[in-house]
């Protein structure tokens, strides 16, 4: 059924990476990514292989569950690494008509492979270890700078939690149109693509009819408890107060950006 | 000093429409319990939208605490004293936490944290739903949800409590669960106003008015309006079980008392009846 | 005499979901139960008795995870049985079915499941104007938009949408939620009138005692995902004691006759309609 699709994917938890603040995770991902980027030669990457294995240790999640967000990236993955080894030009270790393997490609494929696994399991331990509303409420709270320029943070995290409190009760109510319209003989499932796009109509008209009444009801119901649309003069009930541990995480990512930085002048 | 004054309430959504409030008049008293009773289009649910200034009268006048209700500088103060609950609990929370949700509208007032945190607290405590504070709100039942739609409202400390139909949709036990804490609340003091079509939820007010066609049919307490019957049922209004076998024993010519509401009531006046001490005509 | 054989049966119908997860749950749980043509069945139990759950396993919408599900006398789920045209024959009216709604006209929407059945543009129209009478629509609201129309003109529709399809059994999952006296009582009357004249079974879902002790002529009372009771509506509302031990109610009129039996008054607590209790208590005076 729809509705069993896991969403915004939060792994609720209690491990210190589910702890930490919002907004300090979603800055030191983005330190994160900047040193993955700075890496280079293999003992840089078995450093960060294995601060990543340890994070995800430390995060509690299920490896299963990181391996099925790597799932979709396969193609990408293989994709990438196959240009690496044929078209990177060196040391040749095996010729075989137009194509070479290079000791050079065979190393800039892992390290690809390598960079592009860490960046999407840190990209996910994010969204397991936030919960989509916590996440919003962060990013809201991080861009809040960017009022001045008029962009409207607040109107845009505002939009992105209703999306988020209203997305379980429409794909409850999707399963139940559906279930109402196959009671009247719809049939979703038969026919070639054109004929299915059209037995859709019977869903998708009923579910924005509902959408908007829906939104038509809690844009009152806002009113009336006194929202007026503007994010200024409000105030806030989740509070972020940043931690000692915090400040800890942000110094090992930090001092792991300058030990992969220092890589660069070992003597191998 | 009422707390709600209606005068000559008329109300039409479009200028060359029909009236859905036909010069309407009543008047509230601080600390009461009315429920408004009526069928579907009877404009019962139109008139809960005038108490806050969601809806303005086309003429006529509703003055809630003081305060007109047509009138622009009032509109933020006055979404302070009455709070709004409506039919469906799906469509009034607005965060996917409970406590967080109560918060909102303190939010928009900005009022700051330690306050806004206290009155939360109270306000999920007042509706029974402390353990529930941290959870996820789609995940309620129906009874539980309308429960949190109440203290998001109530957490602004209003005046007036105005619940449009709130257990329409719930099932019998979120429908006993909700009444509960209106009567308490009421108890406490807040001034409520309950849109129904429930008999034996309205026969639980101090007052119901029996709002027909955009006018007041009937206006009284609940055993005066029960009285009437025979005028409820012409208007597509229904009344309880004991009622009407009161009426049918009347029928019969038996001097029973119209207007019993309860099983208790109706238990003593039967045992009455067999005792003989009723008395028949002819 | 030939022996009437029933339409539908449930044999230790079983539904568990999310089985092998940590959520998994029983909704179900050994439910038999056989209904006939002609039955006009109430089904009362309260939200999470299982009910719903039930109630979707019978045209097949939902596959059980235990037990069988037959339909004149046929495996519903045996390989290259024809689900679809299960549906047509086990009418199934959902809560708040007027979120269903979706074509231009009333006509047209009512006419979309003698549509999906391939029926001649002839007999849909037939169908759908001697469905519309059942539900009491008026003609004249056929060619109107189904989004015009009142909450409780709205409903009508959808349950004319399934009366259309004319189904031997149509099941309501709280057919009057939400609306005034009046329109319950508007829609129970257009059940009725369909179970008479079309001679279909009816299985009636509701919260409303009131409603099942006027309707229905047998009770089955889930609880926990069992089958508490199937009995006419007498004897179900006669213990009365187990139903409030599960948190069920029973009609105000029977709640105030025991209470004086209670109280050691000979009187007979089965009786449900205010007629009857009047005549006894009239009676029992004048005695």
């Amino acid at each position: 059924m729809i509705k069993d699709i896991t969403l915004g994917q939060y792994f609720p938890g209690n491990s210190l990476i589910h702890r930490l603040d919002p907004r300090m995770k979603i800055i030191l991902l983005l330190l994160y990514m900047v040193v993955l980027f700075m890496a280079s030669g293999w003992v840089a990457y078995l450093l960060l292989t294995a601060v990543t294995v340890f994070l995800m240790l430390l995060s509690r999640i299920p490896v299963k569950l990181y391996l099925r967000g790597l799932r979709p990236l396969l193609i990408i993955i293989c994709f990438t690494a196959l240009l690496n080894i044929f078209y990177t030009s060196g040391e040749v270790l095996v010729q075989f008509w137009v194509f070479k393997i290079t000791k050079e490609g065979l190393f800039n494929a892992a390290y690809m492979i390598l960079r592009i696994l860490m960046l999407v399991i840190a990209t996910s331990m994010l969204t397991y270890t936030t919960s989509p509303i916590v996440l919003t409420g962060g990013l809201e709270s991080l861009l809040s700078p960017l009022r001045v320029l008029r962009i409207p943070v607040h109107e845009f995290s505002m939009m992105m939690t209703m999306a988020l409190r209203f997305i379980p009760t429409l794909l409850e109510e999707t399963d139940k149109i559906i279930s109402a319209q196959k009671a009247r003989g719809a049939d979703f499932e038969s026919g070639n693509l054109i004929r299915r796009v059209k037995a859709l109509t019977p869903v998708l008209i009923p579910l924005f009819v509902s959408a908007f009444r829906r939104a038509e009801e809690l844009a009152t119901a806002m009113e009336c408890r006194g929202y007026t649309g503007e994010g200024k003069n409000r105030s806030r009930f989740v509070q972020y107060r940043l931690c000692l541990r915090d400040y800890a995480s942000l110094l090992f990512v930090v001092g792991l950006g300058a030990a992969v930085f220092f890589t660069d002048f070992l003597p191998f | 000093m009422s707390i709600v004054s209606v005068n000559h309430l008329v109300f039409r959504y479009r200028e060359k429409g029909e009236d859905v409030l036909k010069d309407l008049s009543f008047e509230v008293e601080p600390g009461e319990f009315v429920a408004v009773l009526g069928h579907n289009g009877s404009g019962k649910s139109t008139l809960a939208k005038m108490f806050n200034g969601i809806l303005c009268p086309t003429s006529g006048s509703v003055i809630v605490d003081g305060l007109d209700v047509s009138s622009e500088e009032s509109v933020s103060e006055l979404r302070k004293t009455v709070g709004m609950v409506f039919q469906n609990p799906d469509n009034q929370l607005v965060s996917t936490i409970v406590e967080e949700d109560v918060a909102f509208s303190l939010e928009n007032q900005g009022v700051p944290y330690e306050e806004m945190r206290r009155r939360v607290d109270e306000a999920i405590a007042a509706v029974g739903m402390s353990e529930y504070a941290t959870h996820a709100t789609h995940k309620l039942s129906g009874g539980q949800k309308q429960r949190v739609a109440i203290a998001g409202v109530i957490v602004s400390e209003p005046k007036l409590l105005v619940l449009d139909e709130p257990t329409a949709m719930l099932d019998p036990q979120g429908r006993k669960e909700v009444m509960e804490i209106v009567r308490k609340l009421n108890a406490s003091g807040i001034t409520v106003l309950m849109i129904t079509h429930y008999m034996d939820e309205a026969a639980q007010a101090d007052r119901i008015l029996v709002i027909n066609n955009g006018e007041i049919l009937l206006d009284g307490s609940p055993h005066y309006v029960f009285q009437n019957g025979g005028l409820l049922k012409s208007v597509g209004l229904d009344v309880p079980q004991s009622t009407e076998l009161m009426f049918m024993l009347r029928k019969e010519g038996l001097r029973v008392p119209l207007s019993v509401l309860t099983v208790e009531e109706c238990f003593h006046v039967l045992e009455d009846v067999l005792a003989g001490r009723v008395e028949q005509d002819g | 005499m030939d022996e009437i054989k029933p339409i539908l049966s449930a044999e230790n119908l079983v539904h568990t979901y999310g089985v092998g997860t940590p959520f998994e749950k029983t909704a179900v749980d050994g439910v038999s139960v056989d209904i006939f043509p002609n039955d006009y069945i109430g089904v009362i139990g309260h939200t999470g008795s299982g009910k719903s759950t039930f109630i979707q396993h019978l045209n097949g919408l939902i596959k059980p995870t235990g037990g069988t599900l037959r339909f004149q006398g046929e495996d519903i789920w045996q390989k290259g049985y024809d689900l679809k045209s299960l549906r047509f024959r086990v009418g199934m009216v959902f809560q708040y079915p007027e979120h269903q709604l979706f074509e231009e006209t009333v006509e047209k929407d009512i006419g979309f499941g003698p549509k999906n059945m391939g029926l001649s543009a002839e007999e849909i129209s037939e169908r759908v104007h001697a469905a519309a009478e059942f539900a009491g629509i008026p003609e004249k609201l056929l060619s109107k938009s189904p989004f015009d129309l009142s909450g409780g003109q709205k409903r009508r529709v959808a349950i004319a949408g399934i009366m259309a399809m004319r189904p031997e059994i149509i099941i309501l999952d709280e057919p009057t939620a939400g609306l005034d006296p009046k329109g319950r009582e508007e829609i129970l009357s257009g059940i009725k009138e369909y179970h008479e004249r079309e001679h279909a079974a009816v299985i009636l879902v509701s919260h409303s005692m009131e409603d099942i002790a006027r309707n229905a002529q047998k009770v089955m009372v889930m609880h926990r995902g069992k089958l508490e009771m199937f009995a006419p509506v007498r004897d179900v509302f006669r213990r009365a004691d187990r139903l409030r031990e599960i948190g069920l109610d029973v009609p105000q009129i029977t709640g105030i006759l025991l209470r004086l039996k209670e109280q050691g008054y000979d009187v007979d607590s089965s009786l449900y309609s205010v007629d009857e209790v009047a005549e006894l208590i009239l009676h029992m005076r004048n005695k």
